[in-house]
């Protein structure tokens, strides 16, 4: 019994040191992100991914439909086209976060520090999805003031988890993503390739029905589609689709650690090749 | 136990490029005590860089071991990171679009300094490299010595045992410069250990205790700095012009002069005489060696460390 209070005052003490080094990632994460928001907010790139795009593409849908739409279809067409543009903005926005970092000397002023650079990164990719995502929402809370799309109200804090699920999901392709791009030559190509077959195999596009079955897995393994499944439903009044909502967080998991793992490899391979610049 | 600073034991580096191996560091040994300043110097390719990447972790070597305060840069890398501070230095390693002391809040937190500690120096951290009146200014408006500065208030904010500098007066003004080589001073009296690398032979003549010299990745030359200076052979070199008819040259020789040169001049002669040491007794013998010649001017100029460094590379 006599160990007792030593033990409380170890477990008070082990603590502490957590909460402390929780409140330092958490203060690196927003410096990261706010840092990101400073660099691509004046980017003409973000209007035009987040504000003309999707409203561009609710008028060419729109014009199919006739207006003869209940207000849950198009607020469930809204939810496409934020997450169809979401897609192509997160690819611009977080594609070319590492490769600046190498670029400007910070990565290596990062690497001999005592913080794990990936906090740094993901931080960045966390301000791209932020500032991509509520630009997005604004557009869409227009469009759907203008249209008349309406979700009931019992749907708005799962609406939010939703969008906040949508921003960790756009956080995770990205960290993934831009280590991706230092590794590969071929950035340019890989952007390409995915930003279509995304969009149709997410069911972003086209109805995942439409795809020949061999290639419906597929739509399995996108955040995306199962972010539009579980928004499309919550938004149409709906039973919250719980399967939606667990492939989406395991996904953004898997994203995560595909992330970590190609991150590693960047690191590995500079530290192995001496590919990273002093200063 | 009493680790040196830096330990470099057998060190090699092998690039592969093309299929080709080039050995940018082969076998390279030396050891920064603690508290020492020391000079690392070699010219462009002499691995210098490589090395230095490799004591910052950034660089796995190919074989040989590198340890700061007996942590290995291989094995624990997290504790070498947390012995020691890399000042990289140059235009790149700032984030343009946060201020300077943004930067340097952020990169105090990377370094691990508590919150509280680390708002409460920001300022006097920016005081002391002399940017205080410029601290909320975005980095991407400062010139490349006030980067200059930043970077060396980021490399001193953790208060690191060991320094890495490379390059750091690069860009500054011969005032800023002569401040930073204070501060550097004051740092060994504080027991910080400083591996310099430096083109500026001034900052390793006023700051080093010993110069390791690099070439072709191996180590050449390594001593104090005062027997640097002596391996030219002489400490300081006497240029006298004259007009008319010049002094016969082996009339120099009981002043000791290691090197005589008379040269032909526009309208009269110079020479230059490269002598051991500098005292009255020798001025004494320069004036009886110069006789009657017709002086029009003299001047005494201490031996550089740049010209021993040019005579040491050009002997390897």
């Amino acid at each position: 019994m006599s160990s007792g209070a030593p033990n409380g005052a170890a477990r008070t003490g082990f603590a502490t040191a957590v909460a402390r080094v929780g409140a330092r990632w958490v203060r690196i994460l927003a410096a990261s992100a706010r840092m990101q928001i400073l660099v691509i907010r004046s980017h003409p790139a973000v209007p035009i991914t987040a504000v003309v795009q999707p409203v561009v593409f609710y008028v060419v849908m729109a014009g199919q439909h006739g207006g003869a739409d209940s207000p849950a279809q198009r607020a469930s067409r809204l939810i496409a086209i934020l997450l169809t543009s979401l897609w192509g903005a997160t690819l611009w926005a977080v594609g070319g976060i590492l490769r600046r970092e190498i670029a400007e000397g910070t990565l290596a002023r990062n690497l001999t520090s005592l913080t794990d650079p990936r906090l740094v990164v993901i931080g960045k990719c966390l301000g791209s999805s932020l500032l991509v995502l509520t630009t997005l929402v604004g557009t869409s809370l227009v469009l759907a003031l203008v249209t008349g799309a309406r979700v009931p109200l019992d749907a708005v804090p799962w609406m939010l988890l939703g969008a906040v699920l949508v921003a960790l999901s756009g956080t995770a392709l990205g960290f993934a993503l831009c280590s991706l791009f230092v590794l590969t030559r071929h950035a340019v190509h890989v952007t390409a390739a995915l930003t279509y077959p995304v969009f149709i195999l997410g069911g972003l596009l086209i109805p995942t029905s439409l795809i020949p079955g061999q290639l419906s897995w597929l739509s399995r393994l996108i955040s995306l589609y199962w972010a539009d499944q579980f928004l499309g439903r919550v938004a149409g009044g709906g039973a919250v689709p719980l399967t939606a909502l667990s492939m989406l967080v395991l996904l953004i998991t898997l994203y995560y650690v595909t992330g970590h793992v190609l991150f590693r490899r960047v690191v590995d391979r500079a530290r192995r090749k001496g590919t990273i610049d002093l200063g | 136990m009493d680790h040196p600073a830096i330990e470099i034991l057998d060190v090699g580096r092998v690039f592969t490029e093309s299929g080709k191996n080039l050995v940018a560091l082969d076998g390279v040994s030396f050891t920064v005590g603690q508290g020492e300043i020391v000079g690392l110097l070699g010219g462009n390719g002499a691995g210098k860089t490589t090395l230095t990447k490799i004591l910052s972790t950034l660089l796995l070597p190919t074989t040989g071991t590198a340890r700061v305060l007996g942590a290995d840069v291989l094995r624990d890398p997290t504790a070498v990171r947390a012995r020691q501070s890399v000042v990289l230095g140059g235009d790149r390693g700032l984030y343009g679009q946060l201020t300077a002391r943004e930067n340097l809040r952020f990169f105090g937190m990377l370094d691990g300094i508590a919150h509280r500690s680390l708002m409460a120096r920001l300022d006097s951290a920016l005081e002391e490299v002399g940017l205080a009146q410029a601290a909320d200014r975005r980095v991407e408006s400062f010139s490349k010595g006030m980067r200059q500065r930043l970077h060396i208030a980021i490399g001193l904010i953790s208060d690191p045992r060991v320094l890495l500098l490379d390059e750091p007066t690069v860009g500054l003004d011969p005032v800023e410069a002569a401040r930073l080589r204070a501060s550097v001073a004051s740092l060994r009296r504080s027991g910080v250990a400083v591996l310099l690398t430096s083109h500026y032979l001034l900052d390793v003549e006023e700051l080093a205790d010993r110069v390791v010299m690099l070439d072709k990745g191996r180590v050449t030359h390594e001593m104090s700095v005062a027997d640097f200076s002596a391996s030219l052979g002489y400490t300081a070199t006497v240029v006298v012009r004259g007009s008319g008819a010049a002094p016969a040259q082996e009339r120099f020789r009981p002043t000791g002069a290691v090197g005589v040169r008379i040269e032909a001049d526009a309208g009269g002669w110079q020479l230059t005489l490269q002598l051991p040491q500098w005292s009255p007794a020798v001025l004494v013998g320069l004036g009886e060696a110069l006789g009657q010649a017709r002086i029009e001017g003299m001047e005494v100029l201490p031996a550089r460390l740049e010209d021993a460094f040019i005579q040491l590379q050009a002997q390897t």
